[in-house]
């Protein structure tokens, strides 16, 4: 047993105590952004810290979903997750598969060709000479189609598949089970946690990625996702102007109210954009974890 | 069926044999062709992959040829004219432009800073996780402190924006203490750039970076405490002589990662963040403002091929001397 002594114990005061104030750091901007986008805007601007709404009130999540931009934006925020994910899921699974078989020949040479371009990438300009050569410039699949392939989700699942016993595949062959069997009843099924650490890391990305909006969208009133609506808002001062109008037109926000109100619009988008991930986060957070470890297993 | 069994077997030999280069003699096309077949079922799962990689991760290097031309959208990447200077012109120019010259400089300055700042303190933090005595109260500060990993970083910036503001919580804090104080914007602030960056870089990041390093703190033999323990080593010997030199090697690798990236920045962040007021522009910045929005497409591509270079040399390099020092290399 460890000895204990006053030391250590002032030791751990200050620890817990650098601990809670870490904490405190991380959550309070966000509890602010909250507070403020439930808060009647009228009263926003000058109350400065709060813990709870003053006058609680949803008029600026009313007023930013009368607003058509975000409901665009939102479905193809969430064609682009049912689209993408599986798409990724689909290519690297089969690859994994494929080349987690320590038997078929010419594997490292194609695991080798995977992994390069983890060192040598060409860069931003000519990956944009090149989707404008494929007509993916300012199209639906410039979001799905180049992360079909993610050498990272790759090497996850198949050091995960070396886990899996080949006494498995061999006697299922002895039943006379087919390779298109043996992947779809006996690899898929135990590859399901691994699958989900995936599907999560995957969709994340989706739902947070702006910078392809920013390159490659170039009239992205159509194809705009709720992360570049964000952006928008944060940047672009017409938008937020933009957005008030509209607000008072449908009658949503009180004109009175305008002074704190690009404030609170924006503090709403915030929330609209983060809140799907910080619910969902906690519940699944073991799925992140377990991809993080198994993932800086040396190749 | 038992035939396809038999043949599983067999076909490990015929791998073995090509995969090692042994056998190539006059039958090698025969076998060649003969494992392809047998393994048909196999290499079509590998094609998705193999596609997907070719052409958007090989073809676009075929590109790069534009960073030795004068890059015309219309006559394309044949047609367009050789750049002067045996097409170096625009590899010079890099050194002649200020704005990206400096960049460069801006960007080796972030990274260098974050590497100072940003490599130890998810160490340091893994440390301190470890020292909490409390499952609970550790499974919450894990809980809370990985949770901004998952944020975009425009939602990250637009925190920022309301946090830092001049009616946000910071100004207010301070005006509380101080009735006559003015109002900063404290993010329109140039000089205040730079440790923004730095701080939004720890406040995402350091928690889920500390991930890895717990993991190889827990992974340490726990026979190696309690030897110490009889030994009348304290926690922070035992920190210092059992934890840090077990962990090394982890250490090690991730710091051979960062150095390849010394000179590239985080665009999201960067970009993100700049406004009207606000003069630090890095390569990344430069790259997409010269390149995209001015279309200044040749010289954006050298500039990326130049580092790109650089960056793969260093990361050789970090790993020599990595492996010369005994620790744990990458490749």
């Amino acid at each position: 047993m460890r000895k204990k002594s006053i030391g250590f114990g002032i030791f751990n005061c200050f620890n817990m105590a650098f601990m809670v104030l870490a904490c405190a750091i991380i959550l309070y901007p966000y509890l602010h952004v909250l507070v403020v986008a439930l808060n009647d805007n009228a009263n926003t601007a000058y109350t400065g810290m709060m813990l709870f709404p003053q006058k609680p009130t949803l008029m600026n999540f009313r007023a930013l979903l009368s607003d058509g931009a975000i409901w665009h934006s939102a479905g193809v925020t969430l064609t682009r997750l049912l689209v993408g994910v599986p798409l990724t899921i689909f290519v690297n699974f089969t690859g994994s598969y494929a080349l987690s078989k320590s038997y078929l020949p010419g594997r490292r040479a194609m695991v080798l060709i995977l992994m390069i371009p983890s060192y040598i990438s060409a860069g931003l300009i000519p990956t944009y000479i090149l989707y404008a050569r494929l007509h993916l410039l300012n199209s639906f699949w410039v979001y799905v189609l180049p992360v079909g392939f993610w050498f990272f989700g790759f090497i996850l699942l198949r050091t995960y598949m070396y886990t899996i016993p080949e006494s498995l595949e061999e006697s299922a062959k002895l039943d006379g089970a087919n390779d298109f069997l043996i992947l779809l009843r006996i690899y898929l099924p135990l590859s399901l946690p691994i699958i989900a650490t995936l599907v999560l890391f995957s969709a994340v990305t989706h739902w947070n990625d702006w910078t392809t909006t920013l390159y490659f969208v170039t009239n992205y009133r159509g194809l705009s996702t709720l992360a570049f609506e964000l952006e928008r808002v944060l940047r672009e001062q017409d938008r937020v102007a933009k957005l008030i109008q509209e607000a008072i037109v449908h009658g949503t926000i009180p004109p009175s109210a305008s002074s704190g109100t690009s404030e609170g619009l924006r503090n709403a988008q915030i929330i609209i954009t983060t809140l799907p991930i910080i619910a969902v986060y906690p519940f699944l957070q073991k799925y992140f974890i377990q991809g993080i470890m198994v993932g800086s297993v040396k190749e | 069926m038992a035939q396809s069994a038999a043949g599983a077997r067999g076909g490990s030999g015929i791998g073995a044999g090509i995969g090692s280069g042994a056998g190539m003699g006059a039958g090698a096309p025969r076998r060649f062709f003969g494992a392809l077949w047998k393994y048909k079922f196999l290499y079509a799962l590998a094609v998705p992959s193999l596609a997907f990689t070719l052409l958007f991760a090989y073809l676009p290097l075929s590109g790069l040829v534009v960073a030795f031309k004068d890059y015309d959208i219309w006559k394309g990447l044949l047609g367009s004219p050789w750049a002067a200077r045996f097409g170096f012109e625009h590899f010079f120019e890099i050194f002649r432009l200020k704005p990206v010259i400096g960049s460069v400089g801006n960007t080796l300055l972030l990274s260098s800073l974050n590497l100072l700042i940003g490599f130890p303190m998810p160490i340091i933090f893994a440390l301190l996780l470890n020292e909490l005595r409390r499952p609970a109260f550790k499974k919450a500060v894990q809980t809370i402190s990985y949770m901004p990993n998952f944020l975009s970083w425009i939602s990250v910036i637009g925190l920022a924006i309301v946090f830092f503001g001049d009616y946000g919580p910071l100004n207010d804090l301070l005006g509380f203490f101080d009735p006559d104080r003015q109002r900063v914007l404290y993010l329109s602030r140039n000089e205040l750039f730079l440790p923004f960056l730095l701080f939004l870089n720890l406040w995402k990041n350091t928690g889920f970076q500390s991930i890895i390093f717990l993991a190889a703190i827990t992974g340490v033999d726990v026979q190696l405490f309690e030897a110490a323990d009889i030994d009348g080593a304290n926690r922070f010997r035992q920190a210092w002589h059992i934890t840090l030199p077990s962990i090394a090697p982890t250490v090690s690798v991730m710091f051979i990662l960062s150095i390849g990236g010394i000179l590239s920045s985080n665009f999201e962040l960067v970009f993100g963040l700049q406004n009207a007021f606000i003069d630090f522009e890095t390569i990344d910045t430069v790259v997409y403002k010269y390149g995209l929005l001015q279309r200044g497409y040749s010289l954006a591509t050298a500039v990326g091929l130049a580092r790109g270079l650089i960056a793969l040399l260093l990361t050789v390099a970090a790993n020599g001397v990595a492996k010369r020092m005994g620790s744990t290399a990458m490749f």
